[in-house]
């Protein structure tokens, strides 16, 4: 199913708790958010850029049967000229990882409400 | 209507085999494992060490695999959560291409798939089968995908039938077993398509796209999410057979 994250078209699965595929996929506004914070985090990583120029979001899916915070939960796939696509996994952390060689990204979707002065 | 309703009930209850420790799926359920590639490009593959360079499957996602397919608790060493679509055959790590297969159940087990998986790769990678066409039949039925590109099953096993599990397996020899029918390449009055959906993509049952030049593009290629589908296929094989073929890369 075409969707758009980050102005990229994508494929989109969801697969639910019993394993099944959402037909049509529908992602909550939690998954929603988790996926740009995820595609944000890597697009921005110097590293990132570095040993993969032009990679583009091609595919992401959303695991419900996995927790928000373990790292199976959301995979992105990203497409690279003439080289196999690139796979990694995202989860909720208390702060924003990226860790290239094991293909993981934690991101930060809540933050405590800062105390006024 | 009412005598439909429950016919239809238990017909599907019936698909949904109870699949336990002591009785694991044989071939995966293809409603939760379609099979997923991240590439048909075999130069891609045909790299020394390729698979070896994959990442692992996280455990949080194998525990949701167990957990899909019915399975509360294994032994550990007994069981792996397979690769349906193998790595060294383009497979990804996504969980739609990952069910768990046991190690230990005789005569088919997952050691069995292990050598159909080496000898597609071989196939592939000298030249002499497709990679689509390799990850097509071990994604329909890697056991009638064993007999067609190795030899006959071990211990006179016959060819499974989707939703097989271990105990409705008969004893090698057995005249209670019947033979199901090996999967072939469909001729094209048996493969039909599917309507794509409004906007240009497929249904889940019907995921290979063929674009308005007569190429099919399967998911997970680069160009599938921006292939506006004119039909729809359940396989590649079922695209060839229809006349459409792969992008050539």
């Amino acid at each position: 199913m075409p969707y758009t994250l980050n102005g990229h078209p994508v494929d989109l699965v969801v697969t639910l708790l019993d394993g099944a595929r959402m037909d049509p996929p529908l992602l909550t506004p939690l998954e929603q958010a988790a996926f740009e914070a995820a595609d944000t985090a890597l697009s921005g990583h110097a590293e990132f850029k570095v040993q993969y120029p032009g990679a583009t979001l091609m595919h992401i899916e959303s695991n419900r049967g996995v927790a928000d915070n373990r790292h199976g939960r959301f995979y992105l796939r990203y497409a690279l000229e003439g080289k196999l696509p690139l796979e990694f996994f995202a989860f909720l952390a208390p702060k924003v990882t990226v860790d290239l060689e094991k293909g993981l990204v934690g991101v930060v979707l809540f933050r405590s409400p800062v105390p006024g002065p | 209507m009412k005598l439909f309703l429950t016919l239809l009930l238990c017909s599907s209850l019936a698909l949904a085999a109870p699949y336990t420790e002591s009785n694991p799926p044989l071939l995966p359920d293809a409603r939760l494992t379609p099979g997923d590639v991240l590439t048909t490009d075999a130069k891609l593959v045909c790299v020394s060490g390729y698979a070896g360079s994959k990442r692992n499957v996280k455990q949080s996602l194998k525990n949701a695999v167990y957990k899909a397919y019915g399975i509360q608790k294994h032994q550990a060493g007994d069981w792996e959560i397979d690769h349906l679509i193998s790595l060294e055959l383009g497979g990804s790590n996504a969980q739609g291409n990952l069910w768990p297969q046991s190690f230990v159940t005789q005569p088919l087990n997952a050691h069995v798939k292990d050598k159909l998986e080496d000898a597609l790769h071989k196939l592939v990678c000298d030249g002499k089968l497709p990679l689509s066409e390799a990850q097509s039949a071990i994604a329909l039925n890697w056991t009638g995908a064993y007999l067609k590109y190795v030899g006959p099953l071990p211990a006179g096993a016959k060819v499974l039938l989707p939703g097989q599990a271990a105990s409705s397996l008969d004893a090698p020899g057995s005249n209670a077993s019947s033979t199901p029918p090996v999967p072939s390449a469909p001729t094209p009055s048996s493969a039909s398509s599917s309507p794509p959906n409004p906007d240009g993509s497929c249904p889940p049952s019907a995921p290979v796209k063929v674009s308005k030049s007569g190429i099919y593009h399967i998911p997970g290629e680069r160009d599938y999410a921006k292939t506006h589908a004119q039909s729809c296929f359940a396989s590649a094989q079922d695209a060839e057979a229809a006349g459409y073929r792969a992008p050539k890369r």
